[in-house]
């Protein structure tokens, strides 16, 4: 079995992965076999940095021969390398699995020796875990840019989810910063993912192909595209991929010896607002060029929701008990299942603030841009509704106050006697 | 006031049901016999089971209120919180005094707490089939210690039948002292004081580290976000969860 000094420097090197997901698939235990995947996902822990822990997230090699200059794996960098074995990755997954520590395996790799050689290594992994382990969980398989067709194609009928990183959001940045790279190597297999999985749907049952779909990844602020940019090509990805996610991961600095990279980590709150307008390209009926700002990026102040709101205020308020389902998904404070919650209601009884509350709508935001029997409880101008928005989400950030939080600059004060 | 004292179950529900039809008494509260203490200002009615009757109501319920109505009605039972018994009276009694399925009127207060009250019940169910840990023992049955805040150990053992296959195991609610059995085919659920008498398998110190060794190295270092970690992970389901201890 795979060692702790392996472990540690397999999964160090693969935790920029965002992706841990575990949902999408409904795929059921066989008769001698183990696991099960659960159609929404299940977390298994949580780590001090907030996310979840829900996949075995582990790379087969970091020994990479490619020399990308935002990757800790990367050719030049001084890092201790190691590479395991398909029955290692098998019996810690098993291992692990049985005890309910995770909800399946994320395997990803550094391209070690060559592209084709490191997808046949992934594909025996999977292949060993569905037909010798008979291992019926979830698999999130993430595919190596210029293998073989053949090889990912086959893969694809024995994992749940497949994903390509498009790394960067442009070509221009991906030949900067990932010479060896191209975008082709990675658009050609998504397409062909996406060609198949419609291809394999009147002959096989769809469950049997990718049933979770595809999904990719991309670094933000590690060069100068605008969250506009990075949301149109997004958009574009789910209609012309049918991708089931993009994640977004926040560049993380690893490389201080080349000019081309940022030296400081890029804000957490673009990451998270980037998420919250995915939300709304997938599921609230928006689109890409309504979201943004004039500028190209997100407003930090709003969630692009509230954001959107308040550049289109001749659209509110909006009465709650005669809108159409469309307009409630596009109040601030209105979720997917608020709105659905509200509709149901609707029908019994005209809707109160207090029924709204009672429905679990988040009133501190909606309040602004609904009536309720045309009666308005919110801010009185626009600037008095952007002032107590901004508030409502420094509220959510607020946190207490600890005498030993600044450590330095009361040591650094007490020493000069500055305040 | 009005209480209604009855046997903690679905048919003691069913029972209060008919008796507040058939006598016409709208009861301010339900509670279980067994925990209720006299009020100097409420009149108390013991109502006895009969399964005889509980069908009779359990007929009409499924009638009025859908096939998930009784289903329903056990998860809110299921519940820690002081009102559950009422919650579900309350529901049971709107059915079956409007004769129409009432899930979707949730500006109606009973509707809403009824809705509530079960929505953190499977809620608390699905988050801790995730964060239960089992241990092999050396005769390969997997053992499970936790102390959720809802008497959830029927729902979580046959999630774990389908998932496990053909592996024992065991879960056991140290808070209740409940515990769920199986025997990879078959589920029994019984109280018991007695913590099982478990020897750890060979290989399990091993898989506990390595588990540890993965939780630490996963974490980003430099983007902590503790406020997230506790909303998502309390505290409280920490307990058995050992890669979390320090």
């Amino acid at each position: 079995m795979l060692d702790e000094r392996r472990l540690n420097i397999l999964v160090d090197a693969a935790k920029y992965d965002v992706s841990c997901s575990s949902s999408g698939s409904k795929r059921q235990n066989t008769k001698n076999g183990i696991g099960n995947a659960c159609f929404g996902g299940l977390c298994h822990s949580f780590t001090p940095d907030g996310r979840c822990i829900s996949l075995l997230k582990i790379l087969m090699s970091n020994d990479c021969c490619y020399d990308c200059a935002y990757c800790t794996s990367r050719r030049s960098n001084d890092v201790p390398r190691a590479t395991a074995t398909p029955e290692e990755i098998c019996e810690l997954t098993m291992g692990f699995y049985k005890r309910n520590y995770i909800e399946g395996l994320f395997l990803s790799s550094s391209i070690f020796k060559s592209p084709n050689h490191t997808m046949e290594l992934l594909y025996e992994t999977v292949r060993k875990l569905r037909k010798e382990y008979n291992f019926n969980g979830y698999i999130h398989l993430k595919g190596i840019p210029n293998a073989d067709k053949l090889l990912i194609e086959r893969t694809g009928f024995l994992v749940d989810r497949m994903s390509f990183n498009i790394e960067l959001p442009s070509e221009k940045s991906l030949k900067l910063l990932a010479p060896q790279k191209d975008k082709n190597a990675i658009i050609t297999p998504m397409k062909m993912l996406a060609q198949d999985k419609y291809f394999y749907a009147p002959t096989l049952r769809r469950k049997d192909f990718l049933p979770a779909g595809q999904t990719t990844q991309m670094i933000v602020g590690a060069s100068p595209e605008s969250d506009a940019h990075i949301l149109k090509l997004t958009e574009f990805m789910y209609r012309t991929y049918k991708l089931k996610r993009v994640y977004y991961s926040t560049y993380t600095p690893t490389n201080f010896d080349t000019s081309l990279l940022p030296y400081e980590q890029a804000p957490l709150i673009r990451e998270h607002r980037l998420y919250q307008a995915d939300w709304l390209l997938r599921f609230y009926g928006f689109t890409a060029d309504e979201i943004t700002g004039t500028d190209g990026f997100l407003s930090t102040d709003y969630d692009p929701k509230c954001a959107w709101a308040l550049k289109n205020p001749q659209l509110f308020p909006v009465e709650i008990n005669t809108a159409s389902p469309e307009m409630l998904l596009r109040i601030p404070g209105v979720g997917v299942k608020s709105a659905y919650r509200i509709m149901q209601a609707r029908k019994h009884a005209k809707l109160d603030f207090s029924d709204l509350k009672r429905l679990r709508v988040v009133l501190k935001r909606a309040v602004h841009f609904i009536t309720c029997k045309g009666k308005f409880l919110g801010g009185a101008n626009e600037r008095v509704v952007k002032n107590l928005l901004i508030g409502a989400e420094l509220n959510q950030n607020a946190k207490q106050l600890s005498i030993f939080n600044n450590y330095d600059s009361a040591v650094f004060s007490a020493i000069t006697g500055e305040l | 006031m009005k209480i209604f004292t009855i046997e903690n179950s679905i048919d003691g529900i069913l029972c209060a049901l008919f008796v507040s039809f058939t006598e016409k008494i709208v009861p301010d509260k339900v509670q279980d016999f067994k925990s209720f203490q006299p009020r100097i200002d409420a009149v108390d009615i013991k109502i006895t089971t009969d399964f005889a009757r509980a069908e009779r109501v359990k007929k009409a319920l499924f009638n009025y209120g859908g096939d998930d109505i009784i289903y329903l009605m056990k998860i809110c039972l299921m519940s820690c919180e002081e009102n559950a018994l009422t919650s579900a009276f309350n529901y049971g009694y709107l059915t079956l005094k409007l004769r129409k399925n009432v899930a979707d009127r949730l500006s109606e207060k009973i509707v809403s707490d009824f809705s509530y009250t079960v929505q953190k019940v499977l809620h608390e169910r699905h988050i801790v089939s995730g964060f239960l840990r089992f241990s092999e023992s050396e005769r390969g049955i997997m053992y499970a210690r936790y102390s959720p805040d809802n008497d959830i150990t029927q729902l979580l053992a046959p999630f774990f039948l389908k998932r496990l296959g053909h592996v024992p195991f065991i879960i056991h609610d140290v808070k209740r002292g409940k515990i769920s059995i199986s025997d990879g085919y078959s589920i029994k659920t019984d109280f018991t004081d007695l913590a099982p008498n478990f020897t750890p398998s060979a290989n399990e110190n091993r898989l506990q580290n390595l588990w540890r060794k993965y939780f630490n190295s996963v974490n980003i270092k430099q983007r902590p976000h503790l406020k997230q970690q506790d909303c998502y992970f309390p505290r409280r389901y920490r307990k058995y969860c050992f890669e979390t201890w320090e």
